[in-house]
């Protein structure tokens, strides 16, 4: 394997909420006051070689947003570092800005994450000429060859994002990604808000982007149907860490980790055949709250095969067969060896 | 009389706007069994929300139903005085949403706001009322019910605060709720607990569910029947299986293709072109035309429901020729 | 090129009547009072040119010494109202204008830049906002007012003070909520400098609320500077502004000469009420709620 465009190092990000003045207050007083620090991403580290998908897969909750956010320096991370080409995507010390224009982030809504009050060309101009990556001058061939990459026409650099549907705008915040020239594109959900037959078109155009420029990415989706599709690699997240990592079809054929197994099989499927086929299995419990994930594997209380080593110790990432990690005391295929 | 439970006649629903008239729902006709399953599905501003808002009479003032009749176990709907709707709507047929947040009141305890909906249409004591929301609690999946009773919504996490909105809708016992996209916010382990509830529920209780969502997999899993609308018109319309494994409104073939699961991963998707017509500037004739691979001269007129059984469609040129 | 944000919103304004007589009626006033020392028949702070002996007349009298005609009468040192009416309003203007300017600038400066940079520098202004806002405005104006003397630029700073506060609250909350969005992310995160982001992005989303705000205040200010001005902490008297006008003639009132104080009257609630109908079509237009 190519050395990795991406290496993410024990990244680690919490919320905490500035406590109010009544709290701090009350707590100069001795009241108890509740801890409500998120351990959004717990010591998660992940290599992204160049050309490739990666997915990253799971609930809401389950710091999978973040965890992008982090590696598109969007958010510092608490721990841990995120590079790109060797590079931390973040600089500064005290007061962590952004440095590198190689990473480029897309959203899940496309309502919001285009300017209202600027015109479609002067969106997707703005940051390569504040990074000297064009001149002015150029500015509008430039828009106008990355508009028609993304399937839209010159003339809509004219226009404002709100002449434009859900599915115009997402291409247009892809434009605007492409524009700054990234070695990798952080996507969001950058489907799950579309109807469904738009949705095809913009995995279509991310397939077609990906053969011709050679796009790596990091896709981030809860839809696993969807990151099947375009993915050459997954990563499971449950509860801020990651449980499964491997190839595509490996997970999907033969999950490691119980929790990609319940997950996968809870999906409902397209049943066009036979009556009444039970085509999914729920989770057993709930979802856990992350201010208190559970000790041990965060996945125990659901989990079938769960024991009293996992209630107490939490698994390590580690290597089993063919390729694949998993962070499971139990995995459901071997080991290495 | 054992007719259907619910029939849905030429129901038409307009909102005027300031750039026109919208005509979100146009003729839509379709009926359902007592405790049935239908799927109702479409994409966003397909016209199947307001569908399920206006068999329970929720159109808010601009807009308003011009045409077409619901009857519901052989009564009127369409043109009920308001007070009669109420008494109607919580007893008859209730209603889930997508949001749960938006509608729990968030400062009434769970039980007391469930018992309100009980004391709304008959006069129970106390006791029994709270007996009766403890009963549906468990019905739906919370475990422990009785001494959740007294917590704030606030307390539920979003899967349990949709079960306490579902056993809300089953509180009355009606004959029919309509469900509005009530997974779509849920993630996927949680969703695949509810609907396998609401199954279950179905059959005990011989509640109709009309199931609205935009997930064909989802559907398929759930509903014996399913409905499809675009642009406001069912185009197609059957038992489920049979649309699923030959549709025949190009329309529903193409959403169908477009799943990645019909595609062999890493290739392109099927994809149906364009977008969808915008409601104030409906295309003539068949609103799918300009979006439709099939189409020619005939499609510039609008097309009328071609029976087949128990299929129907809206097409000039289907892909499956009709069988009975 | 597609009519821009500002194209449409004339569109939509244009449906409301109403407004647009009063945007009519307050550009009329405005231009009015710019062009007074050209259209009236009496400069009335030339205190040379003002006779004694013309001194109450009613509406209508044509005076035998100077031979102008006082369509709104005269005042007590015999000056023409229309005169001293539409140089009224152009001090009145002038005030009410450059305190909202200044207010605003001031404010939104220190509301954005507390919503960007949140925590404690967020606190501290936010919270002495909060505690000015507790306050009436016209009790902080009287006070600076005597405390600052008389003039032009006195008043200005007394307005300026009692009004900062709500363009700091408004630009905060706005600026707070814009700064979550998305498109914020995405210019933060290409990466743009902050200050383009805040500048570029953030404060234009802003200003619908602020825009609002500011037609409101500027109205405000001006009812504000007549009331000090009625109440003597205004202008000097050889400067009269409205308010003054309005004082000057309230002695008269009772003795049947209403015009001195009746017409400068008229004229500050036409001023005011025109403002305020437009800030209320503004305000119809740029909430979402209304919204379709």
């Amino acid at each position: 394997m190519s050395p990795a465009i991406v290496e993410v190092r024990n990244v680690s990000r919490r919320f905490a909420p500035t406590p109010s003045i009544g709290e701090r207050i009350a707590g100069l007083f001795g009241a108890y006051v509740e801890n409500r620090t998120v351990h959004a991403v717990d010591r998660v580290s992940l290599d992204i070689a160049p050309g490739e998908v990666l997915g990253l897969v799971g609930e809401s909750g389950c710091g999978k947003s973040t965890l992008g956010r982090v590696i598109a320096g969007i958010h510092p991370p608490s721990d841990g570092e995120a590079f790109i080409h060797g590079e931390p995507v973040m600089g500064g010390s005290r007061r962590r800005v952004k440095t590198t224009t190689r990473v480029q982030m897309i959203f899940q809504d496309p309502f919001g994450s285009l300017d209202p009050r600027f015109r479609i060309g002067a969106t997707i101009a703005e940051g390569p000429i504040a990074h000297g990556l064009i001149r002015r001058a150029e500015a509008r061939a430039e828009v106008a060859r990355w508009l028609s990459a993304v399937g839209l026409p010159a003339d809509a650099a004219d226009r404002f994002p709100h002449q434009f549907s859900g599915g115009q705008r997402q291409r247009i915040a892809i434009a605007r990604a492409l524009a700054m020239q990234p070695d990798i594109l952080v996507c969001d959900e950058p489907v799950a808000s579309l109807d469904v037959s738009i949705q095809a078109q913009i995995i279509n155009l991310f397939l077609k982007l990906r053969r011709e420029l050679n796009l790596t990415m990091l896709f981030i989706s809860h839809d696993l149907g969807v990151i099947r599709h375009i993915c050459d690699r997954v990563a499971i997240m449950y509860l801020g860490r990651i449980v499964e990592l491997g190839r595509t079809e490996d997970i999907y054929t033969r999950p490691a980790h119980h929790y990609t197994r319940a997950l996968l099989d809870s999906v409902p499927k397209l049943v066009t055949t036979g009556d009444d086929l039970v085509s999914f299995r729920p989770i057993s419990g709930e979802l856990p709250s992350p201010l208190a994930p559970p000790p041990g594997c965060h996945f125990h209380l659901r989990c079938p095969a769960a024991d009293a080593r996992c209630r107490s110790e939490a698994p390590d990432l580690r290597d089993l067969a063919d390729g694949r990690r998993a962070a499971c005391h139990h995995p459901l295929i071997d080991d290495r060896t | 009389m054992s007719g259907p439970l619910l029939v849905v006649e030429g129901l038409t629903t307009e909102f005027p706007t300031r750039a026109g008239i919208v005509r979100a729902v146009r003729e839509v006709s379709f009926h359902v069994e007592a405790g049935e399953i239908l799927g109702l599905v479409g994409e966003s501003g397909s016209g199947k929300s307001v569908t399920g808002f206006s068999i329970l009479g929720l159109i808010d003032p601009p807009g308003r139903i011009t045409g077409g009749s619901v009857r519901l176990a052989g009564c009127e709907l369409v043109g009920l005085p308001a007070r009669d709707l109420r008494a109607m709507r919580g007893r008859e047929i209730a209603m889930v949403f997508q949001d749960p947040a938006a509608t729990l009141n968030p400062v009434l305890r769970i039980g007391d706001q469930m018992a309100l909906a009980i004391h709304a249409h008959e006069t129970v004591s106390a006791a029994a009322a709270r007996a009766r929301v403890a009963e549906v609690l468990t019905l739906v999946g919370i475990p422990d019910a009785a001494r959740r009773l007294d917590a704030y919504p606030h307390q539920f996490s979003g899967g349990m605060r949709q079960r306490v909105a579902i056993a809300t809708a089953l509180l009355n016992r009606p004959k029919l709720i309509i469900c509005d996209e009530p997974t779509t916010a849920l993630d996927v382990s949680v969703q695949a607990q509810i609907l396998t509830e609401m199954r279950a529920l179905a059959r005990d209780t011989g509640t109709a569910l009309i199931w609205i969502s935009h997930d064909l997999a989802t559907v398929s899993s759930l509903a014996s029947r399913i409905i499809v609308m675009y642009a406001g018109r069912v185009i197609e319309e059957g038992p489920i299986r049979q649309v699923l494994s030959a549709p025949g409104h190009p329309y529903a073939r193409g959403l169908l293709d477009s799943l990645p699961a019909k595609a062999v991963a890493g290739k392109d998707l099927m994809q149906i072109p364009g977008a969808p017509p915008s409601m104030l500037a409906l295309p003539p004739g068949c609103a799918f035309a300009p979006r439709c691979l099939r189409a020619d001269g005939a499609c510039d007129a609008e097309p009328a429901p071609t029976v087949a059984g128990d299929r129907r469609w809206r097409c000039h040129h289907p892909h499956a020729e009709p069988t009975s | 090129m597609i009519a821009g944000p500002v194209a449409q919103f004339w569109s939509e304004f244009r449906v409301n009547r109403v407004a647009v007589v009063a945007l009519a009626i307050v550009a009329t006033i405005v231009v009015l009072s710019l062009v007074a020392p050209w259209i009236t028949p009496q400069n009335p702070y030339d205190m040379a040119g003002l006779r004694l002996a013309d001194a109450r007349r009613p509406p209508g009298f044509v005076s035998p010494r100077t031979g102008i005609t006082h369509w709104l009468g005269t005042d007590g040192q015999g000056r023409d109202v229309l005169s001293a009416i539409l140089y009224g309003l152009r001090v009145s203007i002038e005030i009410g204008l450059s305190a909202g300017i200044i207010a605003f600038s001031l404010g939104v400066t220190l509301g954005t830049f507390a919503a960007y940079l949140g925590g404690r520098i967020e606190a501290l202004i936010m919270r002495f906002i909060d505690l000015q806002l507790s306050f009436p405005a016209i009790l902080l104006a009287l006070v600076l007012a005597a405390v600052l003397g008389q003039g032009k630029w006195q008043l200005v700073a007394a307005l300026v003070t009692a009004q900062y506060a709500y363009f700091a609250r408004t630009a905060h909350g706005a600026a707070a909520t814009e700064r979550s969005k998305d498109y914020v992310e995405a210019a933060l995160s290409t990466p743009l400098k902050p200050h383009v982001v805040v500048l570029r992005h953030i404060l234009p989303n802003c200003m619908p609320p602020l825009i609002v705000v500011a037609t409101v205040q500027v109205a405000n200010s001006i009812a504000l500077e007549a009331t000090l001005s009625f109440l003597g902490l205004g202008l000097p008297v050889s400067e009269p502004s409205l308010g003054m006008l309005i004082a000057n003639g309230f002695q008269y009132l009772l003795s049947g000469r209403y015009w001195i104080s009746i017409y400068p009257g008229i004229a500050l609630i036409v001023l005011i009420a025109s403002i305020n109908l437009v800030g209320d079509q503004v305000r119809d237009q740029l909430n979402p709620r209304l919204r379709r």
